[in-house]
């Protein structure tokens, strides 16, 4: 079905950029690349219906799409080439020197390089999507658009978006929620879609729902945190959902108490289970459940395991959606017990209603500025640098990441030069806003 | 080339790590589009524009059009400037 829809596709979703190519002239292009089936294809390229058509030409072609940031650099790019077996990149202005490609060709308005041949470890209609690894050894889920399609299938469902909606994307389409959520629950309910990028302006927001009679929009909690310290008044609106951190009770009555959303849901998902996992219709849940992240989907099985005697345990979730597998470097182990459950890595309790409430996440994973972001990557790179012999970073509030240096051989650190050696590696939500030399008679281990 | 522009193209380089020679740099490049500028670079350009040039970026002009191409983030530059110097005389 999403492999059939580019022609109601360009009907259906739009930007606000140029005219995009004709989907033939993309679906050619790949088919040029000549991969073999299962190869798979990174596509770097910003918010824009074009993306949408060169992830749909991949999979059609056979290839296996894999979105990431557009500004993700040359070095983290490479090591991605090497771990997860990447046949051919795609993005505006690639440069083939930089990843020993041979060969240079242009799909739609993007160049294309293809690089060493290498057999291909998946099959023809799976899709990679990352997730929160670390800098220098990302890793990603293996999924099949047939079960993203069917996650997209069961949020739509539970949210009710129908073929008479119109939805706004505002969040990235290279994350599990702009991607699958959103676009694929597009193009599979058969809404229209609104895709828009960054920078995001709480105004334009407000405008764009007014000006495209937008009914339905998808959110992070740091977007409605900031609609809601600016006091935003938004056209009405039937339906917004959150997803991708927390929403405090608080934040729920508040934003339940603004006339222009008629439903609120907040939302819980990771990448590996398709993302989505449960759904509280805020709107019609008890002021009990606020502290929830409601309850699992009808077709979706949820356990906390090895309860603690609060009730504390791991959630585990059996989802149709969940991936085949994770891959990339560093996975030593696949996160699924022995009876088909997904391992969340997330601390959970379950009442007897089946209301899940969030306890805490794994230890090196946190959540900064609204962005998820791995702890010990972060460290690596400071330890790169030929003065550091030991770096720990942890958040010092919600918006704040505080990264301790311990010097080689007791040297004065010149902190400043550190951090611009740590960003020049790092993504932009990775870079520490403090760095702390820590004198090494304070033990670090 | 003016100073704002060349000035613009050091903050891409020297802060945000675009990984272009400076003078591949063209004023139409779209920040987005060509330079795969994401939200938080976004946040992390006003920032250093605010800083280099000494001026404030309202959020109302925090917008895709006006952080279209570093032609239309001169031109807020040089609003922006115009702005404080009328406000000070």
């Amino acid at each position: 079905m999403i492999i059939d829809s580019p022609s109601d596709l360009t009907r259906r979703i739009s930007d606000f950029g140029d005219a995009s190519p004709k989907y033939d002239q993309v679906f050619e292009g790949y088919a040029r690349l000549a991969l073999q089936p299962g190869s798979a294809v990174l596509i770097l390229t910003p918010n824009s219906v074009e993306f949408l058509l060169h992830w749909i030409a991949a999979l059609a072609n056979g290839y296996v799409p894999c979105a990431i940031a557009p500004s993700t650099k040359t070095s983290l790019v490479s090591a991605l080439q090497r771990s997860l077996k990447i046949s051919a990149i795609v993005g505006p202005h690639l440069d083939p020197t930089r990843y020993q490609a041979k060969h240079l060709g242009r799909i739609g308005t993007f160049n294309a390089v293809a690089c060493d041949r290498i057999p291909p470890p998946y099959e023809p209609f799976d899709v990679l999507i990352l997730t929160t690894g670390t800098s220098g050894s990302q890793t990603a889920c293996v999924h099949t658009v047939e079960s993203l399609a069917c996650n997209a299938s069961m949020t739509n469902k539970a949210l009710n978006i129908t073929a008479a909606d119109k939805q706004l994307c505002v969040l990235p389409l290279y994350h599990s929620y702009g991607l699958v959520t959103q676009s694929i629950g597009s193009i599979i309910s058969g809404c229209e879609l609104k895709i828009d990028g960054p920078p995001f302006n709480a105004n334009r927001f407000a405008d764009l729902i007014r000006k495209e009679r937008i009914s339905i929009c998808g959110i992070t909690p740091t977007i409605a945190r900031d609609l809601l310290r600016r006091g935003t008044v938004l056209p009405p609106l039937r339906s917004m959902s959150i997803g991708g951190d927390r929403v405090s009770p608080e934040e729920v009555m508040s934003l339940l108490s603004k006339p222009f959303i008629n439903e609120l849901y907040i939302t819980y998902g990771m990448t590996e289970a398709g993302p989505r996992v449960s759904v509280l219709p805020a709107h019609t849940a008890p002021v009990e459940a606020y502290d929830s992240v409601g309850m699992a989907f009808s077709d979706v099985s949820t356990r906390i395991e090895r309860p603690d005697a609060n009730g504390v345990g791991q959630l585990l979730v059996k989802t149709p959606s969940v991936c085949r597998r994770k891959v990339g470097p560093n996975i030593l182990r696949q996160p699924f017990t022995a009876d088909g459950f997904l391992e969340t890595g997330d601390l959970f309790t379950k009442d007897a209603a089946g209301y899940l409430r969030y306890v805490a996440r794994k230890a090196d994973i946190l959540i900064v500025k609204g962005e998820k972001l791995n702890t010990r990557s972060i460290d690596l790179v400071a330890e790169l640098h030929p003065d550091v012999e030991f770096a720990s970073t942890k958040a010092s509030d919600l918006n704040s990441l505080v990264t301790r240096l311990w010097a080689r051989d007791d040297k004065t650190l010149d902190l400043e030069e550190i951090k611009k050696f740590m960003k020049s590696h790092l993504r932009l939500h990775e870079v520490p806003d403090e760095v702390i030399q820590q004198r090494n008679d304070v033990f670090h281990k | 080339m003016s100073s704002i522009e060349d000035c613009l193209r050091d903050i891409l380089i020297e802060d945000l790590f675009v990984e272009f020679q400076k003078d591949m740099i063209l004023p139409t490049y779209s920040f987005r589009q060509d330079l795969g500028i994401d939200s938080l670079g976004f946040v992390e350009l006003r920032e250093q524009v605010e800083k280099r040039f000494s001026i404030v970026i309202s959020d109302d002009d925090f917008t895709p059009e006006n952080f279209s191409t570093i032609s239309s983030l001169t031109t807020l530059i040089n609003r922006c400037c115009t702005a404080d110097l009328c406000a000070q005389q």
